[in-house]
């Protein structure tokens, strides 16, 4: 272990401190808003927005390929990507966050111009009474697929429904139709920090993978060799974890997730009745046996 | 309408009349009880528990015995849960018996009279049987008072 055991520490350390390299200075990409325009928000808003709308790629987050010492950045009026060349030891964020920090003025009220540029994941959920809740299920599954959806989990009186973040608002919006809103609430959460720190701890995680295999290529015997692959396979192992995470996030972030509680109302006929004579509601056993 | 022409009298007697105040107005075996102000004209209850109470308000908005009955009636089965049993036009006015929600050794009656002024209800309510077994008493009474 002892040569080999000088050469992997400095592995270990890479692959260990993953997390704290995703604010290393040197770092010279930036995960651009390429993709999430269309992904979470639909082709017409970024349109309206003034953005250029491109074509969804495999993985809608792959950040922007850039030299080394450059930051990619999309300007939203210019509709292009620009390369700002950044002195060591700058932040990556900063150049994206300045341009993102003024709103264009025909954004819509609620919704920003940094938003645009961020990862978010959008959940609602929607109490309704419903005179038939058994029998919407299967028009709320319909409705799903309409949207490019689907149905997740049905477990009465939830049902729970997963459709594409760029037509949330007109999900939520048909949904609520359905019967009389007892409640109401939509939540996003901003993942963007946490999916490129996934990003980069994975690169770094595949970094050091083929640097290991490399060290078992060169190890001498067999007590090395095991060190190695026992190592690798730890690595292997977080490298999975990581991609899997990476895609329950992009799952996430494409599908918005909306639940529906389905309340049954009263039929008209078994109501309670009321009448506005508080003398009448008075009568009764109850008050006259109350001494 | 019959009851809103033959019950001059109710206007007079809910007017500062007394009702189950003195042991000589209630009904046999029953005795006056402590009303303690509220919307009690009297109230009075027997040795086994059950209680005859009178209340009177304004005929306002002014409606027919019909109509009150209906909506008394309505109010306690479809808003309230009680099941009529029983309903008996009396002379003076109507007997309705109920059975009470969530209680069935609870009995409850109601004698409801109107004229164009006023409406007079005389309840009791208490253990089934003996609300039952009170009923004539009830009876004589509102004949004898209203």
């Amino acid at each position: 272990m002892g040569r080999l055991g000088v050469l992997l520490l400095p592995l270990l350390a890479a692959c260990g401190f993953a997390a704290a390299k995703a604010h290393a200075p040197e770092a010279t990409t930036v995960e651009a808003p390429r993709d999430i325009m269309g992904v979470l928000h639909g082709e017409n808003f970024a349109r309206s927005m003034g953005a250029r709308v491109v074509p969804l790629t495999a993985d809608p987050f792959a950040p922007v390929a850039a030299r080394e010492g450059e930051v990619k950045v999309y300007d939203l009026r210019e509709q292009t990507f620009h390369t700002n060349v950044t002195a060591p030891g700058a932040s990556v964020a900063e150049p994206a966050s300045k341009t993102a920090s003024a709103p264009p003025p025909e954004a819509p009220p609620g919704r920003t111009h940094v938003q645009e540029e961020r990862a978010v994941i959008y959940t609602g959920s929607l109490a309704l009474q419903v005179p038939d809740p058994e029998g919407l299920e299967v028009e709320v599954g319909g409705m799903a697929k309409q949207f490019g959806g689907w149905v997740s989990k049905i477990e009465r009186p939830r049902i729970v429904v997963r459709v594409p973040a760029a037509r949330f608002d007109e999900a939520m919006k048909a949904f609520s139709a359905l019967g009389q809103i007892l409640d109401r609430k939509i939540s996003g959460q901003d993942v963007t920090d946490q999916y490129r720190d996934l990003r980069i701890r994975l690169e770094n995680a595949e970094k050091v993978r083929v640097r290991l295999a490399a060290l078992l290529e060169q190890a001498k015997n067999v007590q090395d060799a095991l060190a190695v692959e026992k190592e690798l396979g730890r690595v292997t192992e977080e490298i999975e974890r990581l991609k899997g995470q990476i895609a329950a996030m992009q799952d996430q972030v494409a599908f918005s997730t909306i639940t529906l509680e389905l309340r049954r109302s009263l039929p008209i006929s078994v109501r309670h009745r009321r009448f506005p004579f508080p003398w009448v509601h008075r009568l009764g056993a109850e008050q006259l046996l109350r001494f | 309408m019959r009851n809103l022409v033959a019950l001059p009298f109710l206007l007079a007697a809910c007017g500062g009349a007394s009702y189950l105040r003195e042991p000589g107005d209630c009904p046999p075996g029953y005795v006056p009880l402590e009303t303690a102000g509220g919307e009690w004209l009297g109230r009075a209850i027997s040795s086994a528990g059950v209680v005859l109470a009178v209340r009177a308000r304004e005929n306002r908005p002014q409606g027919t015995p019909a109509f009150w009955s209906e909506v008394v009636e309505k109010d306690l089965t479809e808003g309230r849960g009680y099941a009529r049993r029983s309903s008996k036009e009396l002379p003076r006015g109507r007997l309705m018996v109920f059975s009470v929600p969530q209680d069935k050794a609870t009995r409850y009656a109601l004698f409801l009279a109107v004229d164009p002024e006023r409406i007079v209800t005389v309840e009791m309510a208490g253990p089934l049987a003996d609300v039952e077994k009170d009923l004539p008493l009830l009876e004589g009474y509102v004949a004898r008072r209203f």
